[in-house]
């Protein structure tokens, strides 16, 4: 139901409750952060990107909020444009997990199935991370972020049948670099 | 590890560090102090549609309507008025259905939907071609998502079997989506390259899944000790994957004949 969670702040924040917006960031920081960090390989640029991109959401919905008609797909907007200025002033680097499996061995319980997931997860962010930006940055946009077709068109101002088309290439793409992650 | 684009789903618990959220939140507040909300216009329909009474009465023509407006939505394709009323009517069954194995027969129904409406838009010559791709890849993208929902109950199914009636149910459900699947592929179009391979696009997940539902029902069988009719499902598996695979092969030559006739200089 995130949908009508979604829609519920927008009205909240269109009425001038600024605590909605506060929420929002609740809801989708975590998203933007990921969405960020699988497009450009670091962490720190994830960071930077996930904080600005509130930043900059918030300076235009507290006088356009009447324009803004998808929350999510605004959001994704904006973090699209400035991961797009990162694209043009710097090179990408790998994603490293080990601070996390560091802190998944002092965690309490059984850390193993943890730090597998952890490191099945850090496999999957640096095989997309040799992809092409373009195929890499759909398959984040569709599998990892969830945006529906219509959000991913909106987000990259492409029209949905060339979405579909460059997405479903972008999925043999990643069949196709199968063989060069291994099995454990 | 696989690279189906369904692991990749497995990223969305990519832990995100405290940190860093902590920080974003700060510098937020900090901003939304210096700069607050700007009333303006945005409340055109604020106190309109926010008065109780109106919202009241909102709710009860929603909630008479509902049922004749679903009703009317069953036949309805991707690009019309009341499709999505038709999705929504049916996240909501999704939702209601609780077991495991009743959530596998739900996705399984609504994936035959997803392929009925591509026939149905197949064979529509009324639409403009344009359109018609879109709308046709509207539709195979809710089947590509219900395939993924299905991989993954069928997992859970695997290691948690469910009841005997449910879990046939679910298998039986699951059969009748392949059947129309296997068909969908005989009839797709290859004139429309785009068209057709977005029709083929789901075949690997799809006879994965099928090889997955024959397994389970053949251990099922065993479990009851009947094991007569297992010829019976294999060779219809046998039958139904031939059929695709002769498609997909046919499909292929036909792709590389017009890639050839595209590569040929005109004179």
């Amino acid at each position: 139901m995130e949908w009508l969670k979604e829609a519920t702040l927008l009205r909240r924040i269109r009425s001038g409750d600024e605590t909605a917006f506060v929420e929002t960031y609740e809801l989708f920081g975590p998203k933007i952060y990921r969405h960020a960090l699988f497009r450009t390989s670091s962490p720190e640029t994830a960071d930077d990107i996930m904080s600005e991109t509130f930043v900059r959401a918030w300076e235009t919905i507290r006088v356009k909020a009447a324009e803004i008609q998808r929350l999510r797909a605004f959001l994704y907007r904006v973090a699209d444009n400035l991961i797009i200025d990162h694209y043009r002033r710097n090179a990408r680097s790998a994603v490293s997990m080990t601070d996390e499996i560091e802190e998944s061995l002092q965690a309490p319980g059984d850390p193993h199935a943890e730090i597998d997931r952890l490191l099945r997860s850090e496999r999957l962010a640096q095989e997309l991370a040799q992809m092409r930006p373009e195929v890499r940055d759909l398959l984040v946009m569709r599998y990892v972020d969830d945006l529906s077709i219509e959000e991913i068109a909106s987000v990259t101002g492409k029209k949905k049948n060339a979405v579909y088309v460059a997405l479903h290439r972008a999925v043999k793409e990643l069949k196709l670099a199968c063989p060069a992650i291994p099995e454990n | 590890m696989s690279c189906n684009p369904r692991e990749l789903k497995e990223l969305r618990r990519f832990p995100v560090p405290a940190s860093a959220l902590e920080t974003g939140r700060e510098r937020l507040r900090i901003v939304m102090a210096e700069l607050p909300f700007v009333p303006g216009t945005s409340r055109r329909f604020g106190i309109f549609i926010w008065k109780p009474a109106m919202t009241f009465a909102l709710v009860c023509v929603l909630v008479l309507s509902s049922g004749g407006v679903v009703m009317a939505s069953r036949g309805a394709v991707p690009g019309e008025r009341l499709y999505p009323v038709k999705l929504v009517s049916e996240g909501v069954q999704e939702r209601l259905a609780v077991s495991p194995a009743r959530k596998f027969t739900v996705q399984a129904a609504h994936a035959a939907h997803r392929l009925e409406e591509t026939e149905k838009l197949i064979v529509n010559k009324k639409l403009i071609e344009e359109d018609r791709d879109e709308r046709i890849q509207t539709a195979l993208q809710g089947y590509e998502d219900h395939l993924f929902t299905m991989s993954a109950l069928a997992v859970r199914l695997s290691v948690d079997p469910p009841k005997l009636k449910a879990g046939d149910r679910a298998l039986q459900a699951a059969e009748r989506m392949f059947d129309r699947h296997a068909e969908l592929v005989d009839s797709a179009t290859v004139t429309q390259l785009v068209l057709a391979e977005a029709v083929l696009e789901p075949i690997d997940m799809t006879l994965d899944l099928q090889n997955e539902v024959l397994e389970a029902r053949m251990n099922r069988g065993r479990e009851r000790g009947d094991e007569k009719d297992h010829d019976e499902l294999e060779e219809r598996h046998h039958v139904r994957s031939e059929k695709i695979q002769k498609r997909l092969r046919t499909f292929q030559f036909e792709l590389e004949a017009v890639k050839t006739l595209e590569n040929i200089p005109k004179k």
